[in-house]
């Protein structure tokens, strides 16, 4: 059942646009991240949801009922910011305790949710600690703490592992991920690291220049992007030119070579030029069989990143990236040999036509 | 000893000298109201007058009725300004210095010609009236220091965040400026207090142009017709003044203020 509805949603400030006809339904206890790079609008359709930003046109829905002009305090949203943004003034118990004491909660009752609270983001000690005596991964489990401590309808995420050390932001992505599942709170996250956006959500809609560009699982917006956007945006990726063969049958010339997809190509016809891309995962050197296509090419160098190996290859006037799992038994090719790549049809993507 | 530093040293006594000399000066003529010997004898008669107490009262009741009213009006708009209005920074910087460029002079005649008993609010016509005339005079007065202090406060949190955290969090206004912005510029304000109370205590055009009994009209009169006493009551203003200034260093303390070091 949708618990959040985004309603060809619009925001404009003056003349410029920044959020184009948002669409976007979530369903009660999802985890959804706007994912999209700088300026893309994501933050905006976020504060919207918040209601920091008034919609120019459009509607929000939580749980049915119509909050697009309801000021952000009567909305009952948590969110965690950025910039932490706790109170400093407050202690950390204050500022968890802060939401329940504004809606006039006994201070028993305030009590025994902020410890509830600490022993969540597993801080007991610190209750009587101020903001500024915290580490900027504390300060962000206590922002999380205040933004559920009201037990809200949705929980807004403002990239907060963004000012975090890469250590933390790892341990903090992950127990941001077990906390809402465990409460089975309703998310939304803005982030603009891909990485993040397909480790924590049940789904993620990719934005670029106010628009929704593509909404789907971690899987589908990473092995069947329906946009060059959203191909580029999400994980690294080989792009190459190719000519369409026969549309009906997926087949098309890469060089030489003649590759298949795994599908009919929709809207092609033979002779027609389309990019098509490959991750650098799908591509196997040496490796053949019923049912692979075989790019032939010369390696040209290749960068070792640990548990993997990337191999570096020409094909024709396009440079592919092959990456191969690390082994102490594995030992690359000499540069300048010329290697076979293999890649299923099911990894070959064909952009539409631009 | 480097040349330089002697250089540096010459200055800071030349001006240490300018201007501790007729501090010291003063605060010694003050001592000599006994013939032949040195005694606070000046300071015991200006405490034991009434008017000295009866002008005194008077002034810190409208220092504290200033800085309240000043407080009131200045931080929510302060805020506001910097919240929703940022635009408009300019043209509220440029009123709140007025009183700088506007002489006293004009602004009490100014007040004295809106506010007689011939107006549509006729303010001096009554002692409470006459009284509220000067408070909001002093306001004014105060209004470059006070907004000054106050913004720079301001610019020290990220006003905008720190309220949408707390809309988050089913705060409404009054409760955002009172809990959580009012205690974080808690050493703006209070340094705007005390630069006010300072300004008040002293002031002489406006209370004697509304002839209001205050401090500052007190001080020329004793001034006027005395030879010792003023030199005393010109050192219990100055260790006002600089006492005022010493707890705007102290109050700039606290968990705010610290979690901008």
């Amino acid at each position: 059942m949708t618990f959040l509805n985004l309603i060809g949603v619009e925001k404009s400030f003056g003349s410029q646009v920044v959020v184009q006809r948002f669409d976007l339904a979530v369903e009660r206890g999802e985890f959804v991240t706007l994912l999209g790079p700088s300026g893309c609008g994501k933050t905006t359709t976020l504060r919207m949801i918040a209601g920091f930003e008034r919609a120019s046109a459009g509607e929000i829905r939580i749980d049915g009922r119509d909050v697009t002009g309801l000021p952000a305090n009567k909305r009952a949203i948590g969110m965690v910011f950025q910039s932490y943004a706790l109170f400093p003034n407050m202690t950390v118990a204050q500022n968890i305790g802060f939401g329940l004491k504004v809606a006039g909660k006994a201070a028993a009752v305030i009590r025994a949710r902020v410890e509830e609270m600490l022993a969540m983001i597993r801080l007991p000690d610190l209750a009587e600690r101020y903001p500024y005596q915290l580490s900027g991964g504390q300060q962000q489990r206590v922002s999380l703490a205040r933004a559920l401590a009201p037990s809200p309808q949705i929980l807004l995420l403002d990239e907060p592992l963004s000012a975090l050390d890469a250590r933390i932001r790892l341990t903090l992505r992950e127990e941001i991920r077990a906390l809402q599942q465990r409460l089975g709170i309703t998310t939304v996250f803005v982030t603009h690291d891909q990485e993040e956006a397909l480790s924590l959500s049940d789904r993620i809609a990719v934005m670029n220049d106010g628009a929704l560009e593509q909404v789907g699982s971690p899987g589908e917006i990473y092995n069947r992007p329906r946009t060059r956007f959203v191909a580029s945006f999400v994980g690294e990726l080989n792009t190459l030119e190719a000519e369409i063969v026969d549309a009906d049958v997926g087949a098309l010339r890469i060089g030489d070579a003649e590759v298949f997809a795994a599908e009919p190509i929709r809207g092609g016809r033979a002779g027609e030029r389309r990019s098509v891309v490959l991750r650098p995962e799908a591509i196997r050197p040496d490796e053949r069989g019923a049912g692979i296509n075989v790019l032939s090419g010369v390696l040209k160098h290749v960068t070792f990143l640990g548990s993997v190996v990337r191999l570096h290859v020409q094909v024709g006037a396009a440079e592919l990236r092959s990456d191969v799992f690390n082994s102490a038994a594995y030992s690359p090719p000499e540069r300048g040999a010329t290697i076979a790549l293999g890649f299923r049809r099911e990894d070959l993507i064909v952009l539409p036509a631009s | 000893m480097k040349r330089g530093h002697i250089g540096a040293w010459l200055v800071l006594v030349a001006g240490a000298a300018y201007f501790l000399a007729p501090l010291i000066a003063t605060f010694e003529f003050s001592l000599r109201m006994k013939r032949g010997e040195y005694s606070f004898e000046a300071y015991r008669v200006v405490f034991a007058t009434s008017e000295f107490q009866g002008a005194f009262l008077y002034s810190v009741v409208q220092a504290l009725a200033t800085i309240v009213v000043g407080a009131l009006i200045v931080t929510p708009t302060a805020y506001w300004v910097r919240l929703r209005l940022p635009r408009l920074r300019g043209v509220v910087e440029f009123i709140t210095l007025l009183p700088l460029v506007v002489p006293a002079i004009v602004l009490v005649f100014g007040y004295i010609k809106m506010f007689s008993s011939s107006s549509i609010l006729p303010l001096t016509s009554t002692t409470f009236g006459a009284d509220a005339l000067l408070m909001f005079g002093y306001v004014t007065l105060s209004l470059p220091y006070m907004y000054r202090a106050v913004d720079t406060a301001l610019a020290a949190i990220d006003v905008r965040t720190l309220t949408e955290a707390a809309e988050s969090q089913g705060a409404g206004a009054l409760t955002i400026l009172f809990r959580i912005i009012l205690p974080n510029i808690r050493s703006g304000v209070l340094s705007g207090a005390f630069v006010t109370f300072a300004i008040v205590i002293g002031e002489f055009t406006f209370a004697s142009l509304l002839d209001r009994p205050a401090f500052g009209p007190y001080l020329q009169l004793v001034g006027a017709n005395r030879a010792y006493e003023p030199s005393a009551l010109a050192m219990m203003a100055f260790a006002l003044t600089w006492g005022a200034m010493g707890l705007m260093q102290l109050v700039g303390g606290g968990p705010v203020a610290a979690s901008r070091r």
